[in-house]
This record gives C-alpha cells, sequence and structure tokens, in this order.
C-alpha cells in the first residue's frame, strides 16, 4: 500500500471531497442555526486541507452583524487581528472575492503587520477563500498552516469547492434567522397594534368622534410624558381593566 | 410648512435614526398605520401621496425611533431618578386625566412635531 498521499493528480484517493461536500449539502437547515453551520464548516475545512493545524469561518449578516467559528483559540487570536488592525489575508478575499494564499508569513510583504503578529503566532501558511453566495460575498473561510509552503494548487481547489458549498448553507441558515427576525418583529407589531386599538375603542366608546382624534390623544399624550403611542396605550387599557376590577360586578 | 416636504423630513429623520424603510414600515404599522410597506417607501420618494392621517402615524413611528436614539445617547447624572425623563405616576395621572375628559372633536392640534427645524 502506498502513501494515501498521491501527487498531483488523485482527486479522490486523498480525502473524501465527495463525502464533505454532502455532508454540507444535506443538512436540514431548518434544524441548523449560524452556529452550527460555522462550526460544521469549520471542521470541513481543517479535515480537507493537509497539514491544516487551525481553520476559522467568518460570516456577515445583512444588519453587519459578525460571526465567526474558529477550531482552536489562536485561530480566533489571528482572525481577531485582521480586524484589528484592517489588514490581512481574509479580508482580502472577502473584499476582493478571490482566493488568497500566503506561502510563508515570514517574507510575504502584502499584509506586514498581520503577517508578523501571526508569525509570532505560529502560523506560516495561510489558505483564505471568500464565501460568495448569489453574487455576494458573506464572508470568507481559512485554513492556517505551522510550516511554510503548506498549501498548493490542489489545496486551492478543494477550498473554493467547499466554500462555493458553505457560502450555500450559510447564506441559508442566515436566511432563516432573518425569517425568524422578521416574524419575530411582526408578532410584536401586531401586539403593539392590538393594544392601540383597544385603547381607541375605549376613547370612542367615551364620546371621541373618531380613531384619528383618538390617536391623535394617543399620540399628544405620549409627547407631554416622553413615551410612545403604544406604551401609553397600555397604561390606558390597564387603567381601564383595574378600574373594572375593583368595580362591585352585576 | 407645506405638505409637499413632509416627505423630505421624515426622509430625513429615518436616516437620523438610522431606521431602514423595513423597520420604518413595521413600527408605522405597530401604530396602526394602513399603508403597505410600497406605499411608505413610495411616499419617503415623494411618489406616492398619503392622506394626513397616515402621514401623522409615520411621523410618530419616525419621532418615536429618533427618541429611542437620543435616550440611548443620554448620560445619566450622578443623582440618579433625575433627568430619566417622566416617571411612572405621571403617566397615570395623564391617562386618567385622558379617561376623564376624552377628545371629543377634532380640534386643532398643536403644530408641535414641525416647530423644530429638520
Amino acid at each position: 500500500m502506498s502513501e494515501p498521499e498521491p501527487a498531483a493528480d488523485g482527486e479522490a484517493t486523498s480525502f473524501d471531497l465527495t463525502g464533505a461536500l454532502n455532508q454540507l449539502a444535506g443538512l436540514v437547515l431548518s434544524r441548523e442555526t449560524v452556529e452550527t453551520a460555522l462550526e460544521l464548516v469549520t471542521s470541513v475545512a481543517t479535515t480537507a486541507t493537509a497539514d491544516t493545524m487551525g481553520a476559522g469561518v467568518t460570516v456577515v449578516d445583512e444588519q453587519g452583524k459578525r460571526s465567526r467559528a474558529a477550531s482552536n483559540p489562536w485561530v480566533e487570536r489571528a482572525d481577531a487581528l485582521q480586524y484589528e488592525l484592517d489588514e490581512g489575508p481574509c479580508l482580502t478575499a472577502w473584499r476582493s472575492g478571490e482566493l488568497v494564499r500566503i506561502d510563508d508569513t515570514t517574507t510575504d510583504g502584502r499584509f506586514p503587520r498581520w503577517n508578523e503578529w501571526a508569525a509570532r503566532l505560529g502560523v506560516r501558511s495561510v489558505l483564505s477563500a471568500p464565501l460568495v453566495a448569489a453574487g455576494e460575498s458573506i464572508g470568507a473561510m481559512k485554513v492556517y498552516g505551522e510550516r511554510p509552503s503548506t498549501y498548493g494548487e490542489r489545496d486551492e481547489r478543494v477550498m473554493e469547492q467547499l466554500a462555493r458549498q458553505a457560502a450555500i448553507l450559510l447564506a441559508n441558515a442566515q436566511s432563516l434567522r432573518e425569517a425568524r427576525r422578521h416574524t419575530r418583529q411582526l408578532t410584536e407589531a401586531l401586539a403593539s397594534r392590538d393594544a392601540i386599538a383597544h385603547a381607541t375603542g375605549i376613547l370612542l366608546a367615551r364620546g371621541t368622534a373618531s380613531p384619528r382624534d383618538a390617536f391623535g390623544a394617543l399620540a399628544a399624550t405620549a409627547r407631554r410624558v416622553d413615551r410612545t403611542v403604544e406604551e401609553v396605550a397600555r397604561a390606558l387599557v390597564d387603567q381601564v381593566t383595574a378600574r373594572d376590577a375593583d368595580s362591585p360586578g352585576p | 410648512m407645506t405638505r409637499h416636504d413632509r416627505h423630505h423630513q421624515i426622509q430625513a429623520a429615518r436616516l437620523r435614526a438610522d431606521l431602514s424603510v423595513q423597520d420604518l414600515w413595521l413600527a408605522y404599522v405597530a401604530l396602526g398605520g394602513s399603508g403597505d410597506a410600497f406605499d411608505v417607501d413610495g411616499y419617503l420618494q415623494g411618489v406616492v401621496s398619503l392622506d394626513t392621517f397616515e402621514q401623522d402615524v409615520l411621523a410618530q413611528a419616525v419621532n418615536e425611533g429618533l427618541a429611542d436614539v437620543y435616550r440611548a445617547a443620554r448620560v445619566p447624572l450622578s443623582t440618579s431618578g433625575i433627568g430619566d425623563g417622566a416617571v411612572p405616576g405621571n403617566l397615570r395621572a395623564i391617562v386618567e386625566h385622558l379617561l376623564e375628559q376624552p377628545p371629543r372633536i377634532a380640534d386643532a392640534r398643536d403644530e408641535g412635531a414641525t416647530d423644530d427645524p429638520p
């Protein structure tokens, strides 16, 4: 039996790329969160590339909120440094939408400050792929190696394919999170609308001419006490309910 | 203040309150507004007209958004309780007053909201 590492041609022998891609594609999205999806992508990236000592994924959602996963604390540190210094392979991959490979952080001149810190953390090789979903760059995934020239053309191809699948998975997980957020906001909006409708009804029963006038009165009150219309409406409904509870029943 | 440039004011306030059109529409619906998101977007762009009441609801929604921003930026005083705005008793009293003497007919409401320069 020969070594599992093939010369350059072996697509199937060294690593089960198809299996990994299926794993990413086959997730039951309704049960997955952005966080579990990030962790999965990170672990697949670690095993998919040879001699990788750490991997990380960062995505940003519609609100500009960043989520990330890292296989270990120093990967997290190396990632955080990119944002602090505003330079680094992943930021470039993210912004340019193109793969970035560093063969040796001690000689690469593109990210001088980040390279210096990365080398101190023990990172010598980097491969970072952008996560592009529906034509939009939503983040980047990267693998780090402790020896120079860890990554070659084969790793680039593997990372590109993984990133393509991972981007779809992460974009879907984000959409799901967005959908949940919208549902929650809508429910809250309806509850507020109900409270205002109740308060309007009470005012109408007491002789206010129209719903518009009732809203005007609630808004004027809200302005006087520096509250929201919803708060005033709720206070009004509460007060009436409390009063009715106090008065003796028929 | 003509009705024509009110949408500009609301649009400017929306940006200041850092609300997306979607967020503003939702806040407006929460207050009882009945236009859809396209009506609101179109109104803000000056290509759709909203009736005065819907405009008022939208103005209230954006004003509450602005109030949130200012409230979050307020600096608390060392003497706690002072400067925190209305006290709860205040709200009770004023609501009580509102219940005792609800406005009956459309009175000429003060144009308080339009006093401030944009």
